[in-house]
C-alpha cells in the first residue's frame, strides 16, 4: 500500500489543483454512488422499467393478445376478478408451500455441501462439479428423469414408503405432486447456494478459526460462532433469492404437465406463475395476467421485506 | 493510479456510448431496410410473403423446396419460410410480432385450436380474396372445407384431414385368446376386463380433451361450440370412461409415469388405446416389433369420431392477403401433398386420398370414418375449456374427488355459456 | 489422533459420495438415454446396444448447424459476462459501501426487479427490440442483459463483508473512493466475481425463452434454441432430446470444472490442524 501512497504523492505534486475538483468528485459518496449505478440504471430504465410500465398499464385494461390495439381501460376490474377467483388463492397457497418446504432445506443443504467441498480433500473439484450439475442441466431434462424415478414401484418410491408415503406415481397423485415439485426445486437450487456459500467461505478470515482452535472451541462451536455469523449477509441473499425463484418456478411444472393442463394433476401444482401463464399467455388475456403478476409482485415484496428485517441488519 | 482511473472512466463511457451508438445504428439500419424493401417492391412489383412454420427438419425441406418453386406458378410472389422452434414459441412471440408489424402472413394450424383464434379475430376471412386470386377451392373435399368455415365464412385452405383411430396390440390380443376385434365400447370394456393383468391394463385412456371428445362423439355427443357440453350423450360417454377406470381396466399414461398414450401402448402396458395417424411414425421408432391393428373409434351408440385436420390460415394483419392466399394455396399442390402423405398425413384433396391409403395400408380400416368424422366443436375459449375438462376429470381419476359425470359437465357448462 | 482423523475422513467421503451420486444421477441418466434408441427408452439396455446416432444426427443433418449455434452462444455469453463483470460490481459496491441520497431507492429497484417473471415484460421488450431494428441481432441478445439484478444484489451482499477499514486505509494512502474500489476492492473480490461469472455463464448459456423470442432466425439460433428445434412433430424423441441436453450442458460443466479451482480451501478443513 505504501507504493500507492508514493505514487499518489507524486501525482498530487504534479497536478494538484487541476485534479482537485475531479478528485473530490471521485471521493464523494454521492457522485461515485450515482456514477457507479448509472450504467445499471440506464439499461434498467429502458430494458426493464419501460416494458414493465407498459405491462402494468395493461393490468388495468381488458387486453387480448389478438387485438392489443382495441384494449379498453376497465379500472380495477381485473384485480377484483382475480381476488374473487378461488383458483388464485389456491395458486398462492401452493407457491407458499413450495417456498416454505424448499427454501430452508436448500439453504442448509447448500451450506453443508459448501463446507464439505471447501476442505482440503482429494477430488473436491469433482464433487463440486457433481453438486453443481443439477443447476446447469436443463430443468426439463432433470424433471423427465425424476419422473422416471418417482414412478410407482421404483426403488425411490419404495424408499419413501418408510416415511409413510404410499407407493404411488408422485407427480400423478394430487397429494404428492406439489412435494415432488418442491424436491425438484431443492435439487436445482442447492447447487446455486453451494457456489455462493463456497465463495463466501473464502472470505472468512482464517485467523478467526485459528483463534477458535486455540481456545479449544469444538467444530460445532466454530461453525456456530464463526462461520454462521460471517456468512449472514450471504444467507440473506441465498434465502431471498431462493424465495423469489421458488415463487417463479415454472419449467419443472410445465414438464410435469406437458401433455395435460398446466398445473397437472387436477391443478395440484398450480402456482402464481402458472396462473399468470395460463391466463395471460395461454388464454391470451394479457391484461388479466398482468394484474395477476402485479398482485404476485406485492406478495413476494412483503415476504422479502420481512426476510430483510429478520436476516439482514445492515444497509 | 491516474491511469487506472482514466481507464475506468473510459471503460464506462465507452460502454454507455456503445449502447447508445448501437441503438442509433440499429435504428438507422432499420429505416434504411424499410426504405429499400419498399422501393424494391415498387420496382419489380414482387410481393414478399412469409409463411410461419414449426415442425420437423423433414417438413422444412419440403417447404423450402416449395418456396423455391413458387415462381413457376406465381412469378410475382417471393415466398419466405420462417421457422419457429416450437408452436408454443410461435404463440408466445406472435403478439409482439403483430405489434411490431413483423408477423408472418400465413401459417399452418391444426383444427384442434383454430376456432379460438378465428373467434378472437386473429385470421382473415378469405371469401373476398378467393375470386380475385384465382385459386380453385373446389379441389378440396366438402367436409374438409367445412372444418375451416365459421359463421359461413371460409378461414382456411384445407391441407390434410384424417379421422381419429383406435389401436389394438395384435400379439397381446391373440395371446389372450380373444376372438373378433371389438366394434363397440361395451365390447371394448368386456375385452379390457379379460386383458387386464398385473403387468398391463386393457385400455389406455389419456385424460386429454382429444380422447374424451372422440368417445363423446361415438355416443352421438358433441360440445356444440359450448352449447351442449352437458348433453345426455356427453354424460353417457364420460360415464363409460369413469366405469372403465373404476373397474381398474383403464389407465391414464400419467399414473404409469408416461407422457402420452402412445408410450403406454408402445411399452405393452395397455392393449388398446385411442390415437391417431401419428402412431405409425412413432411406433416405427419406439416399438418396431410391435404388431398393431388400427380401427375407427368404437361405437358407443353410433359411429362418430373427430376429424383431425390442418390447414393454412392468413393472418388478419397480412399486408397482401391475396398473395398470401395464393402462396397458401400453392402449398397444397400435388407435389407438396404427395410429399406429406408419405409422412403420414391424409390430403384434403379427394383425388390424392386413395394414394394415401395405398401408401399407408395399415389405416385402410379407417377409411369409412372419413364420411362421418367431424370437427372438434370446442367452445370459443378452447384452451380454457380443455384445461378445465382435464382438471375436472383428473380430480376424480387421480385425486379421488367424488363427482358424477353429470356434475362435472354441468359445472363446466356453467362456465362456458 | 490418527484414527480419529481417518474416521473423520471416511465420514466425509461417504457423505460426499452419497450426495454426489444423488446429485449426478439425473445427469447420468440423461447421458445414458442419449446413447440409446427410442425402442429402449424406459428400459435398461447394455452398452452393446448403445448408439451414437443421436449425436450423429446433429452433425450430419444439413438443417442443423451446430457449430454455428455454438459460436452464437459463445458470442452471446461472452458479451453478457463482460458487461456483468463491469456493471454489476460497480452497482453492488455503491450499494454496499457508499452512503448517498437515493441509495435505498436503488437497492429496492434491484431487489424488486428480480421479482417480476420475465415472461410478463417479454412482449413489450420484443416490441422495443423490433422498433429499434435489433431483432435477430446480437444486440438484442446481449444489451438488455449486460446487468443482472440478481448478481448486483449478490455482490452487494459480498461487499458488505469487506471491512470498511480497507477503504479508509486506501484513502489515507491517497486513493479516492472510486480508486479504492478499482484498486483494492475489485481485486480482493476475486472469488465472488468468479462465482458471479460461473452463475452468469450457466444462466446465459442455458437461456431459452429470451433468445428463442428475440432471435428466432435459424441463422441466429443459440445452442439451446437450435437443439430444441430438433424434434418430431407429434411426439418426443427422448434420446435425441437428451443428446441435445448433454451437448449444451457439457461446455458449462467444463467451464465450471476449470474455474472452481480458483476457490482455495479454507482452514476449516479437517486435515490441516485437527
Amino acid at each position: 500500500m505504501a507504493a500507492y501512497g508514493n505514487e499518489n504523492a507524486e501525482m498530487r505534486l504534479n497536478n494538484g489543483k487541476k485534479q482537485s475538483w475531479l478528485r473530490s468528485l471521485a471521493d464523494s459518496d454521492l457522485a461515485v454512488g450515482w456514477l457507479f449505478t448509472l450504467p445499471f440504471l440506464v439499461l434498467w430504465a429502458w430494458w426493464f422499467f419501460y416494458p414493465f410500465l407498459q405491462s402494468f398499464i395493461r393490468s388495468f385494461q381488458d387486453a387480448n393478445f389478438a387485438s392489443l390495439g382495441d384494449a379498453k381501460f376497465i379500472g380495477l376490474q381485473n384485480y377484483v376478478q382475480i381476488l374473487n377467483d378461488s383458483e388464485f388463492y389456491r395458486a398462492v397457497i401452493h407457491s407458499l408451500q413450495i417456498v416454505v418446504i424448499a427454501v430452508p432445506l436448500q439453504t442448509i443443504l447448500g451450506l453443508i455441501m459448501a463446507i464439505l467441498v471447501n476442505q482440503k480433500l482429494k477430488g473436491k473439484g469433482m464433487f463440486r462439479t457433481l453438486f453443481f450439475i443439477p443447476y446447469i442441466t436443463s430443468q426439463i431434462a432433470i424433471t423427465t428423469v425424476f419422473m422416471m424415478l418417482f414412478k410407482q414401484g421404483t426403488f425411490v418410491t419404495e424408499f419413501f414408503t418408510f416415511f409413510g408415503f404410499d407407493n404411488a406415481t408422485w407427480f400423478a397423485d394430487t397429494r404428492y405432486a406439489l412435494l415432488f415439485v418442491a424436491i425438484l426445486f431443492i435439487f436445482q437450487q442447492a447447487g446455486f447456494s453451494m457456489i455462493v456459500y463456497l465463495s463466501a467461505l473464502q472470505e472468512v478470515p482464517k485467523d478467526l478459526y485459528e483463534a477458535g482452535q486455540m481456545d479449544g472451541a469444538s467444530k460445532w462451536a466454530q461453525f456456530r460462532y464463526i462461520t454462521v455469523p460471517y456468512v449472514k449477509p450471504i444467507t440473506f441473499f441465498v434465502v431471498s433469492v431462493a424465495t423469489i425463484l421458488g415463487f417463479q418456478i415454472y419449467d419443472q411444472i410445465a414438464a410435469i404437465s406437458r401433455y395435460g393442463a398446466l398445473g397437472s394433476p387436477a391443478g395440484a401444482t398450480s402456482t402464481v406463475v402458472t396462473y399468470f401463464y395460463q391466463h395471460g399467455i395461454r388464454y391470451m388475456e394479457i391484461g388479466y395476467g398482468s394484474a395477476a403478476v402485479v398482485l404476485f409482485f406485492f406478495i413476494i415484496m412483503i415476504i422479502t421485506f420481512l426476510q430483510k428485517k429478520l436476516l439482514d441488519d445492515k444497509g | 493510479m491516474k491511469k487506472t482511473k482514466r481507464l475506468t472512466g473510459m471503460l464506462i463511457v465507452s460502454l454507455i456510448l456503445l449502447v447508445a451508438l448501437a441503438a442509433c445504428g440499429g435504428n438507422a439500419n432499420n429505416n434504411a431496410n424499410n426504405g429499400s424493401s419498399q422501393a424494391g417492391e415498387a420496382g419489380a412489383e414482387k410481393a414478399t410473403v412469409t409463411m410461419g412454420f414449426w415442425g420437423t427438419a423433414q417438413d422444412l425441406q419440403i417447404y423450402q423446396a416449395a418456396a423455391d418453386a413458387i415462381s413457376e406458378q406465381y412469378p410475382n410472389i417471393e415466398l419466405k419460410i420462417k421457422q419457429y422452434p416450437s408452436s408454443d414459441q410461435f404463440w408466445n412471440t406472435l403478439p409482439g410480432e403483430i405489434a411490431a408489424g413483423v408477423a408472418p402472413d400465413f401459417i399452418k394450424i391444426s383444427n384442434e385450436g383454430s376456432f379460438e383464434y378465428i373467434n378472437k379475430g386473429l385470421f382473415a376471412p378469405l371469401d373476398e380474396h378467393i375470386g380475385p386470386s384465382g385459386v380453385d377451392m373446389s379441389r378440396f373435399s366438402e367436409s374438409a372445407m367445412d372444418i375451416w368455415k365459421v359463421d359461413g365464412k371460409q378461414y382456411g385452405v384445407p391441407n390434410t384431414a384424417m379421422p381419429a383411430m383406435f389401436f389394438i396390440n395384435e400379439d397381446l390380443w391373440k395371446e389372450a385368446g380373444l376372438g373378433e376385434y371389438p366394434k363397440t365400447w361395451d365390447e371394448v370394456e368386456a375385452a379390457a376386463k379379460e386383458l387386464t393383468n398385473k403387468d398391463r391394463y386393457g385400455i389406455a385412456i389419456n385424460i386429454d380433451a382429444y380422447h374424451i371428445t372422440n368417445i363423446a362423439k361415438s355416443y352421438g355427443g358433441d360440445w356444440g361450440n359450448g352449447a351442449t357440453i352437458n348433453s345426455p350423450e356427453n354424460v353417457q360417454a364420460l360415464q363409460k370412461i369413469f366405469d372403465m377406470y373404476e373397474e381398474g381396466i383403464a389407465v391414464t399414461p400419467k399414473s404409469l409415469g408416461y407422457g402420452w398414450d402412445g408410450e403406454v401402448f408402445a411399452n405393452g402396458k395397455a392393449v388398446m388405446t385411442t390415437g391417431g395417424y401419428w402412431y405409425k411414425g412413432y411406433l416405427k421408432d419406439a416399438a418396431p416389433d410391435l404388431k398393431y391393428v388400427a380401427f375407427p373409434v368404437p361405437e358407443g351408440t353410433t359411429a362418430g369420431s373427430t376429424m383431425i385436420a390442418d390447414g393454412y390460415v392468413v393472418l388478419k394483419d397480412a399486408k397482401n392477403k391475396e398473395a398470401a392466399l395464393q402462396a397458401a394455396y400453392f402449398m397444397t399442390n400435388d407435389t407438396v401433398l404427395t410429399e406429406f402423405l408419405k409422412l403420414g398425413a391424409n390430403p384434403a384433396v379427394p383425388g390424392l386420398s386413395s394414394q394415401y391409403f395405398e401408401e399407408n395400408p395399415e389405416f385402410a380400416n379407417v377409411q369409412p370414418a372419413l364420411e362421418y368424422s367431424t370437427d372438434f366443436a370446442y367452445p370459443a375459449e378452447t384452451k380454457r375449456f380443455r384445461d378445465e375438462l382435464v382438471n375436472q376429470i383428473e380430480s376424480v381419476v387421480l385425486g379421488g374427488v367424488k363427482k358424477s359425470p353429470q356434475e362435472i359437465l354441468d359445472g363446466i357448462q356453467e362456465q362456458f355459456k | 489422533m490418527n484414527a480419529k482423523k481417518s474416521i473423520q475422513l471416511l465420514g466425509n467421503y461417504s457423505l460426499l459420495t452419497i450426495l454426489g451420486f444423488v446429485f449426478a444421477l439425473p445427469f447420468l441418466y440423461t447421458l445414458y438415454t442419449s446413447f440409446i434408441t427410442m425402442r429402449d427408452v424406459n428400459t435398461f439396455t447394455w452398452i452393446t446396444n448403445w448408439t451414437v446416432d443421436n449425436y450423429k444426427l446433429f452433425f450430419t443433418n444439413e438443417a442443423y448447424n451446430v457449430p454455428k449455434w455454438l459460436m452464437n452462444t459463445v458470442i452471446m455469453t461472452g458479451i453478457v459476462i463482460l458487461g456483468n463483470l463491469i456493471i454489476n460490481p460497480m452497482a453492488g459496491f455503491a450499494l454496499a459501501k457508499l452512503d448517498f441520497k437515493g441509495k435505498k431507492l436503488i437497492y429496492w429497484i434491484v431487489v424488486a426487479s428480480m421479482m417480476v417473471p420475465y415472461h410478463m415484460i417479454l412482449i413489450p421488450v420484443y416490441v422495443n427490440v423490433a422498433q429499434i431494428g435489433w431483432l435477430n441481432t446480437f444486440y438484442a441478445l446481449t444489451v438488455p442483459f449486460l446487468y443482472q439484478c440478481l448478481y448486483i444484489f449478490m455482490l452487494r451482499q459480498f461487499f458488505i463483508s469487506v471491512p470498511t477499514e480497507f477503504i479508509e486505509a486506501a484513502r489515507l494512502d491517497g486513493l479516492t473512493k472510486m480508486g479504492a474500489f478499482w484498486r483494492i476492492v475489485y481485486p480482493l473480490a476475486k472469488s465472488s466475481l468468479i462465482t458471479m461469472s460461473i452463475l452468469a455463464f450457466a444462466g446465459t448459456w442455458n437461456s431459452y425463452l429470451i433468445p428463442s423470442t428475440l432471435a428466432n432466425d435459424p441463422e441466429k439460433y443459440v445452442l439451446v434454441v437450435g437443439l430444441n428445434s430438433v424434434k418430431d412433430m407429434f411426439f418426443e424423441n427422448t434420446p435425441l432430446i437428451m443428446a441435445g441436453v448433454v451437448l449444451s450442458t457439457l461446455p458449462i460443466l467444463i467451464f465450471f470444472f476449470l474455474f472452481q479451482r480458483q476457490y482455495i480451501e479454507g482452514i476449516s478443513s479437517s486435515g490441516v490442524k485437527g
